[in-house]
C-alpha cells in the first residue's frame, strides 16, 4: 500500500489539521454563508484517541466529514490536514479513496442506516478488502470472519450470511466496526458511535473499541456530545463550540483545570449519575445559577394515580391461514402508586414497555388488563366523554420535540387546542391571553406566537410542547424521554423548567427516561422495567446507592461518568448480548439470559416483586 | 389587546406569501384575463359562435373582417368559438376536480385514520369502482340519461376521485403515525377534529401538486370523449375538439390549431404556477425560501 509506504519521520503526528475552515454560502443574494467550522487545527499522534465534544451545531461533525471528503458539494473548504504527507483536503475522488476505507476508515452513528440492507454482512465486508487489498472473494470472507471474531460477535461465521435486518443495533454498529478495521486503519473516525445504544451496549461497545486501540495501535478520532464517553476513552479532547476550538488539551486537563468558561459551564451542566447535585443543574451562560434545597424535601401529596396489574400488548404481524395471531407483550402486569406533587422516574433499555406503559396508563392504547385509577375514576371504565373531559388531567411530553408539533399550526393555534378542546366556549381573545401568559412561564417571547414550529430550535419546541402540556392545568404529567433529543446544556434548561413548573403546579410526574442521570436528578422515586415488567422500584438514593436487582447493577455501573479519575477506575459490570425479543420472552425471570448470578430456578420460577432492604425488587437473589 | 396577542391562521399566512410569489401571481392574473374573455365573449365580437359567415370560409385572421382568429371549414368564426370552447373546457375541468378533490379527501382521510376493517371496505369498494372500464361508465350513463354536458362532470369526477383517495389515503397512513397526531389525541380531540384540524391541512402540499395535474388531464379527457362523439356535441365546442378539428385542418388553415393551442396551453401553465404557488405557501416551512 503507497499510503502506508509513504516515509514519515516518527516525531511527526499522524493527521496534521491546520486552519480547517468549511462554509456554505447562501444560495440567494440575502441569505448569509454559513461557517460550520473557523480555523479549527489540531493533530493527532499515532495510537492515541482524540475526542471532538460539542452540541449540536457546534461543527463537530463537519470538520469530520470533510477529512472524508464527504461534505456536500456545496461546501467551501479551506485550511490543509496532512496524513501521510498529503493534504486530504486537496485530494480527488480518486486518490482520496485509496486512502478512505483503509488507511482511515470512518463508523457513523446510527448502525441501522450505515448497512446496506440488501447486501448480506459477508458481501458487505469483504468488499472492502477485494477493493483495498486485492484479495479473492474467499479470503476477504475469511479476514471479514476472524474480524467479527475479533469484534466479539458470537457465531462470526453464521453472521456473513445475515442480513442487516436480522441483527440487533449493537450487534449491527460491532459489524460496523469490524468493517471499519478490516484494512487495519492507522486512523478511526467515529462520529457518536454510541448515540443510538443503549447504555448496556454503549459499555460494550466502548469497551471493545478501547481494547481494539490496544491490540492494533489504531488512533481514533471521537465525536461525541457525551462527556461520560470522553473520560472514559479518550486521551486527549477539543472541545467546540459554534465551528470554533474552545480548548484543546489531555482529558485531566480539560476535566479538572478548564482554562475555558465554556467548558467548565458545559461539564457543570451534565447531570451526574454517581453524586446528588444542587436541585438546579448549572445553565451554560447563566453564571449565577443557584444552589437550593435538594429534592430530598419532598412535599408529596396523597396517591393520584394507581395502576394496578397493567398489561399492554400488540399483535405482532398478521395472522395468516395457519398462522395465530401472535402477541407482543409490551407491558406485562406493571403496578404503580404516585402521589400529587412525586416524581417516578421510568428506566430501562429501548424495548422494556417505558413508552408503552405511559400510553396504557393514558389510555392512548388499548389496555389489555389490569386497572387505571385516576383521581378515584377508573378510567377503562368511562365512556368517551367522561375520558376526554378527563384528559384534561392527564398530558404527555414527547421525545421528538418538533415531529410533536403540527408543522402547519402556528405556535398560538398548537398552544391553544387544549383549551379549544376543553373549555369549547371560551373566546379567541381570552385563548390567546392564556396562550401568552403560559409561553412567558415557559421563557418564550409572546411575538413568537405567530411563527410556524420549523423556526424554533430543539429546545425551544420543547417548551412549547410543555406549554400545550401544562395549559389546561393537568394534574399527571407524563414525559416520555423529554430531554434525550436535546444538547447537554438546553437538557438542563428543560430539567430544571420542569422541576420548578411541578413545584409551583403541584404537579405528580412520571418521567421516562433512558438516561439514569437524569432520572436520578428529578425523581423522588424510580422504577426499573425490563421486558416489560417492573425489576426493582425504590426511593431515588436508595436505588442508586444501593442498587440489588442485578439488572439494576448493570444498567448504573454501564453509565459513564463525566469524570476521568472516577470513570477509568471503576469496576464494571459488563451485561453480556442485548434485551431479547419481547416476543419470545425467557421462561421464569426475564432477565435471566443475561444475568450473572441465574440459576436452574430463575428459568423455572417468575419472581415477584419483594421488599429487600428499602426496595422492592423481583429477584431470587435480591 | 396588544398586537401580539392575535394569532394568524395559515389561510391568511398563505394569502401573504403567495401574494410575494412572483410566477403564481402572474398566472392569476393571465387566468384572471382569460376568464373574462371566456365569460365576455358574445359582447367583444359581432359574430355568433354557431353562425356561417358564407363569405369567409377557412379565411385566415383578419382585422378588416373582424374574425380574429379566422374562420374554420364553415365559415364560423374562430375567436368566438374558441372563448365559447373556453367556457365548456374550464367548468369541465374546475367542476371535476372540485368534485374528486371533495369526494376523494373525505373518502381517503377517512379511510386511512380509521384504518382496520372500515379502511378495507372503503379501499375495496375503491378498487372495485377502478375495475369498471371508463368507457363503459360513459356509455352508460348517456344510455339512461341522454346526452348532456352534465354527465361529462360527473363521469370524469367519478373515476378521478378514486386516484385522489388512494393518494390521500397513502398519505394519512404516514400522517397517522407522527407525534402531533398523538399529542392531540392525548388531548382529548375528538377524530373528526384530528382529521380536520391536522390531517388534511399536512395532505395539502401533495394534494394540490395531484390537482394541478389533474385539472389539464381532465380537459384532455373531455377532448377526447367529444372527438368520440360522447361530449360535447356540435354546434357547442370546446378547447379540446376545436384543437381536435383545427389538427385536421393543419395544413390548409393552421390557425384554427394554433388559437384554441395557445389558449389551452396557457391555461395548463398557469395551473401548473399557481399549484406550485399554492403548495409553497401552504406549507410554513417553505415559506422563507420562497419569499
Amino acid at each position: 500500500m503507497s499510503v502506508q509506504m509513504a516515509a514519515r519521520p516518527n516525531d511527526d503526528p499522524l493527521l496534521r489539521v491546520e486552519g480547517l475552515s468549511v462554509s456554505y454560502p447562501g444560495g440567494q443574494p440575502d441569505q448569509q454563508t454559513i461557517h460550520a467550522v473557523r480555523n479549527l487545527s489540531f493533530v493527532i499522534a499515532a495510537g492515541e484517541t482524540l475526542g471532538i465534544v460539542g452540541e449540536s451545531g457546534s461543527g463537530k461533525t463537519q470538520s469530520a466529514l470533510s477529512l472524508m471528503g464527504l461534505l456536500p458539494e456545496t461546501a467551501l473548504k479551506a485550511g490543509s490536514a496532512i496524513f501521510a504527507g498529503r493534504d486530504l483536503l486537496s485530494l480527488d475522488d480518486g486518490k482520496l479513496n485509496q486512502i478512505r476505507g483503509s488507511a482511515i476508515s470512518m463508523i457513523f452513528q446510527d448502525p441501522m442506516t450505515s448497512l446496506n440492507p440488501h447486501i448480506a454482512i459477508g458481501r458487505q465486508m469483504s468488499r472492502v478488502l477485494e477493493r483495498h487489498q486485492g484479495m479473492s472473494r474467499r479470503t476477504a470472507l475469511k479476514v471479514a470472519a476472524e474480524m467479527l471474531d475479533a469484534v466479539r460477535v458470537p457465531d462470526a461465521a453464521d453472521r456473513l450470511r445475515q442480513y442487516p435486518h436480522e441483527l440487533s443495533g449493537g450487534m449491527r454498529q460491532r459489524i460496523m466496526i469490524a468493517t471499519a478495521l478490516l484494512c487495519k486503519p492507522q486512523l478511526l473516525i467515529a462520529d457518536e458511535p454510541t448515540t443510538a445504544l443503549d447504555v448496556t451496549v454503549q459499555a460494550q461497545i466502548l469497551t471493545l473499541m478501547h481494547d481494539l486501540q490496544h491490540e492494533l495501535g489504531t488512533a481514533i478520532l471521537l465525536i461525541t456530545h457525551d462527556m461520560g464517553v470522553v473520560a472514559g476513552l479518550c486521551d486527549r479532547v477539543l472541545v467546540m463550540r459554534d465551528g470554533q476550538m474552545r480548548e484543546c488539551g489531555s482529558v485531566n486537563k480539560v476535566f479538572y483545570e478548564s482554562q475555558d468558561n465554556y467548558t467548565r459551564e458545559l461539564l457543570a451542566a451534565v447531570p451526574r449519575l454517581d453524586e446528588v447535585q444542587p436541585r438546579r443543574l448549572a445553565v451554560v451562560g447563566d453564571s449565577e445559577a443557584e444552589a437550593t434545597a435538594d429534592i430530598d424535601s419532598r412535599p408529596v401529596g396523597d396517591t393520584m394515580l394507581t395502576v394496578d396489574k397493567l398489561e399492554v400488548r400488540f399483535s405482532a404481524g398478521r395472522p395468516g391461514p395457519f398462522r395465530p395471531v401472535q402477541f407482543l407483550h409490551a407491558v406485562a402486569g406493571v403496578s404503580l402508586e404516585l402521589g400529587r406533587g412525586e416524581t417516578l422516574g421510568i428506566v430501562g433499555e429501548s424495548g422494556c414497555g417505558k413508552s408503552s406503559l405511559a400510553r396504557g396508563v393514558l389510555q392512548l392504547v388499548d389496555v389489555h388488563a389490569g386497572r387505571v385509577t385516576l383521581l378515584g375514576e377508573e378510567l377503562g371504565m368511562l365512556d368517551k366523554q367522561r375520558l376526554k373531559q378527563r384528559r384534561r388531567q392527564m398530558q404527555i411530553i414527547f421525545q421528538d420535540p418538533l415531529a410533536s408539533l403540527d408543522p402547519r399550526m402556528t405556535i398560538a393555534d398548537i398552544v391553544a387546542e387544549p383549551l379549544h378542546t376543553f373549555f369549547p366556549t371560551m373566546s379567541r381573545t381570552r385563548q390567546l391571553v392564556k396562550v401568552k401568559a403560559i409561553l412567558e412561564r415557559m421563557g418564550l417571547e409572546a411575538g413568537y406566537m405567530n411563527r410556524y414550529p420549523h423556526e424554533f430550535s430543539g429546545g425551544q419546541c420543547q417548551r412549547i410542547g410543555i406549554a400545550r402540556a401544562l395549559i389546561a392545568e393537568p394534574e399527571l404529567v407524563i414525559c416520555d424521554e423529554p430531554v434525550s433529543a436535546l444538547d447537554v446544556s438546553v437538557q438542563a434548561q428543560i430539567v430544571n423548567l420542569l422541576m420548578d413548573l411541578q413545584q409551583d403546579m403541584g404537579l405528580a410526574l412520571i418521567f421516562i427516561a433512558h438516561d439514569l442521570a437524569v432520572v436520578r436528578h428529578i425523581s423522588h422515586r424510580v422504577m426499573v422495567m425490563y421486558l416489560g415488567r417492573i425489576a426493582e422500584v425504590a426511593d431515588r438514593d436508595a436505588l442508586y446507592n444501593s442498587p440489588r436487582h442485578p439488572y439494576t447493577q448493570a444498567l448504573i455501573s454501564a453509565v459513564p461518568i463525566p469524570d476521568p479519575r472516577v470513570e477509568r477506575n471503576r469496576d464494571r459490570t459488563l451485561l453480556a448480548g442485548d434485551v431479547p425479543s419481547p416476543l419470545e420472552p425467557p421462561s421464569g425471570c426475564a432477565f435471566r439470559t443475561r444475568c450473572p448470578l441465574a440459576d436452574a430456578r430463575c428459568a423455572a420460577e417468575t419472581p415477584g416483586l419483594r421488599t429487600a432492604g428499602e426496595s422492592l425488587v423481583a429477584c431470587h437473589h435480591a | 389587546m396588544n398586537e401580539a396577542v392575535r394569532g394568524n391562521s395559515l389561510w391568511a399566512d398563505a394569502r401573504q406569501s403567495l401574494r410575494r410569489n412572483r410566477a403564481a401571481m402572474t398566472a392569476m392574473a393571465i387566468m384572471a384575463v382569460v376568464c373574462a374573455l371566456v365569460l365576455l365573449a358574445p359582447l367583444l365580437s359581432a359574430y355568433e359562435f354557431d353562425s356561417t359567415d358564407w363569405d369567409q370560409i377557412s379565411e385566415p385572421p383578419s382585422l378588416v373582417t373582424g374574425h380574429w382568429f379566422g374562420t374554420d371549414d364553415v365559415g364560423r368564426d374562430l375567436f368566438v368559438r374558441t372563448l365559447y370552447g373556453g367556457r365548456i373546457s374550464l367548468l369541465v375541468g374546475l367542476a371535476a376536480t372540485l368534485v374528486s378533490l371533495v369526494i376523494g379527501i373525505a373518502w381517503g382521510a377517512t379511510a386511512g385514520y380509521i384504518g382496520g376493517r372500515t379502511d378495507q371496505v372503503m379501499m375495496r369498494t375503491v378498487d372495485v369502482v377502478y375495475a369498471m372500464p371508463f368507457m363503459f361508465f360513459v356509455i352508460l350513463l348517456m344510455v339512461f340519461f341522454g346526452r348532456n354536458i352534465l354527465l361529462i362532470f360527473v363521469a370524469v369526477g367519478a373515476v378521478n376521485w378514486l386516484d385522489m383517495a388512494r393518494i390521500v389515503r397513502g398519505q394519512t397512513l404516514s400522517l397517522k403515525k407522527k407525534e402531533f397526531i398523538e399529542a392531540a389525541r392525548a388531548g382529548g380531540v375528538s377524530n373528526f377534529n384530528i382529521v380536520r384540524r391536522h390531517i388534511v391541512p399536512n395532505l395539502l402540499g401533495v394534494v394540490i401538486v395531484y390537482v394541478t395535474l389533474t385539472i389539464p388531464q381532465v380537459i384532455l379527457v373531455e377532448s377526447f370523449l367529444s372527438f368520440l362523439g360522447l361530449g360535447v356535441q356540435e354546434p357547442m365546442t370546446s378547447w379540446g375538439a376545436l384543437v381536435n378539428d383545427g389538427a385536421q385542418a393543419m395544413e390548409s388553415a393552421p390557425w384554427a390549431l394554433i388559437f384554441p393551442a395557445l389558449f389551452l396551453a396557457l391555461t395548463l401553465f398557469c395551473f401548473n404556477f399557481l399549484g406550485d404557488g399554492l403548495r409553497d405557501a401552504l406549507d410554513p416551512r417553505d415559506r422563507r425560501a420562497s419569499g
